[in-house]
């Protein structure tokens, strides 16, 4: 300041002063470069206004109002139309902590982000010479920084620019690397070239969980031309979470916080430009259509028979095109457009040697529904592929297609995979990696026979989680015992999927599942009893039993929750300590489930049942949060607590889209949580785990008088 | 704009300094202005500018009162003019002369602009200090402005690293 009695130099000036001045530098991109070297200050202004003049202008979206930066956004004749904006979303303790260290956080992206070559052709393509985040971060003289935890960030971009995006993906993965965040990022292609970012306009969302590339709503409703080696691309370049949606799902709530409306044009654009510019980052490309692989259909038709015009006619799923021969006589020639080609969805060799995958997460019929399917059986039963998790979710079956033979691929496919890894005496080798986890999650039409069915014979899952939508489809009768068949030889054949000639030739059946390793399950409660194991489950450790579920509540109230649970519970022997966690979804566990004639309430049931001291652990979801914790009466809370003598966690699920008055009702309401058990000993909300003595400092940060308890 | 424009306006620094002034003169100042607006009564009291010591009060007084009569620019033309004032490195004669100052004064100079909010005194000096940056190596430019060089080895090497690409191109 001018009072100062320091005289005024260069670093005197603010920085939107400095940013003034460097921008009116004729050549800026070169006098950035020295300006960078001068000192640490003028090196942190360098990069923002470097990206500015590339036509990266960064506008800051943060919902909580706050300005970030002092960035202008871009101009419209930019050479690159790339990133339009960039998102530090509204949620977790990034927005919640101090805008200082949000700043850091900010700033260490931006210059992680900023424009620099991928050397595709030199060995170290992988090291890149970006700034160093570490010292970024000690510069900005926050430490804390580098422990923060950034839960989303979106990145929107011009699809027109696919080698930014890469390269920005590569930024990204080396950014999550070098921090040690486990996140969930999130970058959206903003398809509107005017740059504005509106919700409905978000088309495309890539998902870049640690060092996984995740397509998220691509909608992969078709496999289009363009996503044949796409898919092998991503999976060659190391990927290890692949997570593929289809826009059509809408039904979910993150769905509603961004609705994508989807048209293939748009992804035919993304999926031709990301196909150009994989080479040039290192990325191998199976792209090439394998013509001639597959001979025309015999049956298709030579000469035309009709003297009508000659059109070009479609055959078993390819084009003809007419031909005169001198005779006067019509042929038909397989089309030479490529475009005529039959598209080829198969997993390439080398993506399958180079395949890194350990989750694979599935939400849309593509992959599922045959012939596209051949690429996932491809992948599944590849011996060299990690995968360890697989996971279905919102998938519904159709008329022309059931969950019931996609499963019996899937067992095939998982068995022969599985074969693979077993030693002479059958036992799984030690250190190989076979399925050890199940996700079939909201897919609508999934009886439970075929499930049952799958699921004996995959011994060696860890966890299985059963979420199935309208339950009044599942059939009711348990899957009939079938023949106890012998294992032949290995079909020669490695492209051979037909299951009705791989599963004789790998499958058990047992149709008593038998899971020595799991330690989590989730069903629903009416597939409960088809769960006795055979062998006492001694790992299990979480049960979750959707008591609820989708049901409609009418159902609900008639057959009763607490009834249901007191029924079930004792199945899984709890003097082997196999129950300690207890997922309540009760819309109000106090209320009798028939009011009409007056009986029990589930809290009344689950006493009488004594399975409460059984449970340790207590996860609440939104619904029961909603009925018990919200209530004014906290005195309702305090009993319900009181049920379970032996309790010493609880987790409650409040989603991220919950109103901002509801979240802070929950908190207001959750400062009961201590003073309403004698035992509890850890709180897990929004993510973070509270003891004792934490969550009283949080509770004081919210200005909330805690309760006088049993230990306050 | 009611006020008459022969109306004298006292102004007092940091400093105690006072200067009475026109008040289209002080009206450069897009600062003052409002200040003058907002007052409906004529008041004797100066108007207090804690930001801004004597010795640069006069240099402004002295480039307001050389500018003065010239039209401000307004919010529509500024936006427009935004980009070629920003792109333009060109300072007319008399600013340059006016400007010669030392670096000190200069910046002053600049912050005091910033303070005022009178536009085209900060493009001038914003200007010149873009002109004296301009073709200067890094070493060059801290000597110039007297910066100390604060990067670890380390992280000088990663910079000049990471530089390579750009003077390859």
């Amino acid at each position: 300041m001018m009072s100062s009695p320091q005289p005024a130099t260069l670093l005197s000036l603010p920085n939107e002063l400095l940013l003034d001045i460097f921008r009116r530098l004729p050549d800026l991109e070169n006098e950035l470069i020295c300006l960078g070297q001068v000192c640490r200050r003028l090196n942190s202004l360098c990069i923002p206004l470097y990206l500015e003049r590339q036509g990266i202008g960064l506008r800051n979206l943060v919902e909580d109002g706050e300005r970030l930066n002092s960035h202008r956004t871009l101009s419209e004749d930019a050479a690159f139309p790339n990133m339009y904006s960039l998102t530090l979303a509204r949620h977790k303790d990034l927005i919640l902590s101090s805008p200082h260290q949000k700043h850091s956080v900010f700033h260490a992206f931006i210059l992680n982000l900023h424009e620099i070559p991928c050397r595709s052709s030199s060995e170290n393509s992988n090291t890149l010479p970006i700034a160093n985040l570490s010292s970024q971060f000690h510069h900005s003289g926050n430490a804390s920084a580098s422990t923060s935890t950034i839960h989303r960030v979106h990145f929107c971009f011009d699809p027109s620019n696919l080698q930014y995006l890469l390269r920005t993906f590569s930024r990204v993965e080396y950014f999550l690397r070098h921090r040690h965040i486990r996140t969930n990022m999130v970058s959206l292609y903003n398809l509107q070239p005017s740059g504005a970012l509106v919700k409905g306009d978000i088309v495309t969302l890539y998902n870049v969980p640690g060092c996984g590339l995740v397509i998220d709503r691509a909608d992969m409703s078709q496999w289009l031309r363009g996503v044949t080696g796409l898919l092998d691309a991503i999976v060659e370049s190391g990927c290890r979470t692949f997570w593929i949606d289809s826009g059509g799902a809408r039904t979910t709530v993150y769905y509603d916080l961004w609705t994508p409306p989807i048209h293939d044009k748009y992804i035919n654009l993304i999926s031709t430009r990301m196909r150009a510019a994989l080479p040039k980052f290192g990325f191998r490309l199976p792209f090439r259509q394998r013509e001639g692989q597959r001979d025309p259909p015999a049956t298709a038709p030579t000469t035309l028979t009709t003297a009508g015009p000659a059109r070009p006619i479609e055959e078993g799923g390819r084009k003809f095109s007419p031909l005169r021969s001198p005779s006067g006589s019509w042929t038909y020639k397989p089309s030479k457009n490529k475009r005529d080609q039959p598209i080829i969805a198969e997993m390439s060799k080398s993506a399958q040697q180079a395949c890194r995958l350990t989750h694979l997460i599935i939400s849309t019929p593509i992959l599922i529904v045959p012939p596209m399917s051949n690429w996932l059986f491809a992948l599944l039963r590849s011996p060299t592929c990690p995968l360890t998790k697989l996971a279905f979710t919102r998938i519904t079956e159709s008329s022309t297609w059931r969950w019931e033979s996609f499963f019996e691929s899937l067992e095939a496919c998982l068995l022969l995979r599985e074969k693979a890894f077993k030693s002479a005496n059958g036992q799984i080798l030690a250190g190989s990696s076979v399925l050890k986890e199940l996700w079939i999650v909201r897919c609508h039409g999934i009886r439970r026979g075929p499930i049952l069915k799958l699921l004996s014979s995959m011994n060696g899952m860890e966890t299985i989680k059963l979420e199935v939508l309208r339950l009044e489809t599942l059939d009711l009768r348990p899957p009939e015992p079938g023949p106890k068949l012998e294992i032949p030889n290995y079909p020669s054949d490695p492209r051979f999927t037909h299951s009705s000639i791989l599963l004789p030739a790998a499958r058990e059946i047992k149709f008593v599942p038998e899971l020595p390793y799991l330690t989590s399950l989730t069903i629903p409660s009416n597939w409960a009893h088809d769960f006795p194991f055979q062998s006492n489950p001694t790992h299990l450790r979480t049960l979750y039993i959707q008591i609820q579920g989708e049901i409609n509540s009418s159902q609900f109230w008639l057959e009763g929750g607490g009834a249901k649970l007191a029924n079930i519970l004792p199945l899984y022997p709890p003097s082997k300590g196999a129950l300690l966690g207890l997922h309540i979804r009760l819309p109000n566990p106090f209320l009798p489930y028939n009011p009409q004639d007056g009986k029990m309430s589930d809290a009344e049931t689950l006493l009488r049942a004594n399975i409460c001291p059984l449970i340790r652990c207590l996860f609440l979801d939104e619904t029961s949060w909603r009925s018990v914790w919200r209530t004014d009466d906290e005195a309702l809370s305090e009993t319900w607590l009181r049920m379970f003598p032996n309790l010493t966690h609880i987790k409650v699920g409040i989603p991220i889209y919950q109103q901002q008055d509801q979240k802070q009702s929950a908190e207001i309401r959750l400062k009961t949580l201590f003073g309403g058990s004698e035992t509890l000993k850890t709180v897990e909300f929004e993510g973070k785990v509270y003891d004792r003595e934490s969550w009283k400092e949080a509770v004081e940060r919210l200005d909330i008088s805690l309760p006088t308890g049993p230990n306050h | 704009m009611a006020a008459p424009a022969t109306q004298q306006i006292k102004i007092r620094c940091n400093d105690e300094k006072e200067f009475t002034v026109d008040r289209d003169v002080l009206e450069r100042s897009v600062l003052i202005k409002n200040m003058l607006e907002d007052v409906t009564e004529q008041q004797d009291a100066p108007i207090p500018l804690p930001n801004v010591s004597g010795p640069v009060m006069a240099k402004v007084l002295e480039y307001c009162t050389h500018h003065r009569g010239e039209p401000l620019p307004s919010a529509d033309t500024e936006q427009s003019q935004d980009e070629t004032r920003k792109r333009t490195t060109d300072i007319s004669e008399w600013d340059q002369k006016f400007i010669t100052v030392d670096q000190e004064m200069l910046f002053e100079i600049i912050l005091a602009a910033n303070y005022l909010d009178i536009k085209s005194l900060l493009d001038v000096g914003c200007k010149t200090v873009a002109n004296m940056i301009k073709g200067k190596t890094p070493e060059e430019i801290r000597k110039l402005f007297n910066i100390v060089n604060d990067f670890t080895p380390e992280e000088e090497a990663q910079i000049k690293k990471e530089n390579e690409w750009a003077e390859d191109r």
